[in-house]
């Protein structure tokens, strides 16, 4: 499902690689933990992988879709088959925790009506349908880090990147959130989650892939 | 992405995009409705210069006055030489009463001025036709052969008033066009700076949008509806504009002048004028709108 063959990264104006000669291959219905020490480009890997950022070498495969090469209108499609949870949130202030959920579906054009009910329904998963109105400024930290994970969720799509998904959250919401990732991944989708959080890669079992300084050092399969 | 839900996105978040940011569009709306009302007051005394020299224009009456030393005779045989010239249709005299008459009833209620005055200061003339095809230049030329006449004191036609009047119109328009071409450079430099604002206000949200899939055309296309609005808006204002300002003159002038300057401002704007300032209105704000969101979808 997700192909990586030596993929190097280095951010205009740096001189040092974020990635460097990264392979890995990660299979449709997988879940895995993408590990590391802060700075080792679990960020940057997730970013080159819905086109964020173009990989300075190497080729990406998602699907059958060469991610290196794809122009810039092929690019909404393939973000439109991934759901992403950003570390920093990426939520809009000035739009209601609803709003910002049905985004997801807004820029695909669905119907009103099957938004509303899809949103409320993402919503109630991640226990916030009753703040639906309040504005994301409003809320606490974990909250926010909810509602992006309600938003990468609604569309339903075949990939979840979800970028310390739990970073903001105590133990038990923690342990809701991965419940929710792990329930979503048994229904098929392809699960990636960057974390440097050991307790939670030791309850889950999951295969890992640890990045160090830019390179893959253990799990790239 | 089906069409009627992706124009109702797009048209929604353009009203909102209008409400959060109205002050910044209240100040781009009056720039641009002020622009395009000197346009249009231009384009109104344009166009009713125009009708004025269109009116003066079919007038195919020359009037030949006769020197006080003619005699009846004399009259007579002035008539039959002006009826003999090449173009004419028809000559009638007007004999001292009747020219006295005449201007009286010109005079309206002031023609009381002329009971104390005597016969001769009224001169007899002789009211030329000429034929319904004379060009203004065979006018002209009608005139000069009558003044030559002798006993003919004086002409006087409307074409003379004419060549002055078409002087006058090219001026405006040349005016006009200059102003226009002038201020619709500024207002798309406006239009475009205050979408520009709004876009940057916006920022942030257009890049989310791109990250969660938006296309282009769906994140540009509010604001270049916005900028649409806003012009279309400004087109109609300036309309209203050129027209309570042409009410107004018109006023003042019925007051003072008891309709002797009409002509120039009876006509209103007309109906091509006005939807040439609501069309250009629009699409100052259509270019503004394009032109001011393209560099932010370069984000990511
Ligand atoms: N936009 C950028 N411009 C320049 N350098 C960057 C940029 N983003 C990241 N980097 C650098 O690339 C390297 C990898 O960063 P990245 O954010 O991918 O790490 P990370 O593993 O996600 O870290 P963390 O656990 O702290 O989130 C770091 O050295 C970082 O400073
Ligand atoms: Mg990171």
């Amino acid at each position: 499902m997700i192909q990586l063959f030596h993929v190097a990264k280095t951010y205009p104006g740096a001189d040092e690689y974020a990635l460097a000669d990264v392979n890995l291959n990660v299979d449709k219905g997988e879940f895995v933990f993408l590990t590391g020490p802060s700075g080792a480009g679990k960020t940057t890997l997730l970013r080159l992988l819905f086109a964020a950022e173009r990989p300075s070498n190497g080729q990406i495969l998602i699907g059958n879709r060469n991610i290196a090469r794809l122009s810039r209108r092929q690019i909404p499609a393939l973000r439109r088959s991934i759901g992403v949870v950003f570390q920093d949130f990426k939520l809009i202030d000035t739009r209601s925790v609803f709003e910002n959920v049905a985004l997801t579906l807004d820029v695909r054009g669905e119907p009103r009506r099957a938004t509303r009910s899809r949103v409320e329904a993402v919503l109630k998963r991640v226990g916030l349908l009753h703040k639906k109105h309040a504005a994301p400024r409003h809320l606490s930290g974990g909250e926010q880090q909810r509602i992006a994970i309600a938003r990468a969720l609604v569309a339903e799509p075949s990939i979840v990147l979800a970028d310390e998904p739990t970073g903001n959250l105590d133990p038990e919401r923690s342990l809701d959130i991965m419940n929710m990732l792990n329930d979503v991944n048994a229904r098929g989708t392809t699960v990636l989650v960057a974390t440097h959080d050991p307790t939670l890669i030791e309850r889950f079992r999951k295969r890992v892939i640890a990045l160090e300084a830019g390179r893959v050092v253990r799990g790239g399969g | 992405m089906r069409s009627g839900r992706f124009v109702a996105s797009v048209l929604d978040r353009a009203l909102r995009n209008m409400w959060e940011q109205r002050r910044l569009h209240l100040l781009a709306l009056s720039v641009m409705a002020l622009s395009l009302s000197v346009v249009g007051a231009f384009a109104m005394v344009a166009s009713n210069l125009a009708r004025v020299r269109a009116a003066l224009g079919a007038e195919r009456v020359i009037t030949a006055f006769i020197g006080a030393g003619v005699d009846a005779a004399g009259q007579q045989r002035l008539r039959g030489e002006a009826a003999a010239l090449p173009g004419v249709a028809r000559v009638e005299l007007l004999a001292v009463e009747e020219a006295r008459d005449r201007f009286r009833e010109a005079l309206g209620p002031h023609g009381a001025l002329l009971d104390g005055l005597s016969g001769d200061v009224i001169p007899a003339a002789l009211v030329v036709v000429a034929q319904a095809e004379a060009a203004p230049d065979q006018m002209a030329a009608l005139a000069k052969r009558l003044a030559a006449l002798v006993g003919v004191e004086e002409v006087a036609y409307a074409a003379e008033e004419l060549e002055r009047l078409t002087t006058l119109i090219r001026a405006v328009e040349l005016i006009a066009l200059a102003v226009g071409a002038l201020i619709a450079l500024v207002t798309v430099i406006v239009v475009s700076n205050t979408i520009r604002l709004t876009v940057l206000a916006r920022q942030e949200e257009i890049a989310i949008m791109k990250l969660v899939g938006a296309t282009d055309s769906f994140v540009r296309l509010p604001f270049v509806v916005e900028g649409l609005l806003g012009g279309l808006a400004a087109g109609a204002i300036a309309i209203a504009i050129v027209w309570s300002l042409n009410a107004a003159v018109l006023g003042a002038i019925g007051a003072v002048a008891a309709g002797a300057l009409d002509p120039i401002f009876a006509v209103r704007l007309s109906a091509l004028h006005a939807s040439l300032l609501v069309g250009g209105g629009g699409l100052l704000g259509l270019v503004g709108g394009l032109v001011s969101v393209g560099r932010f979808l370069k984000v990511m």
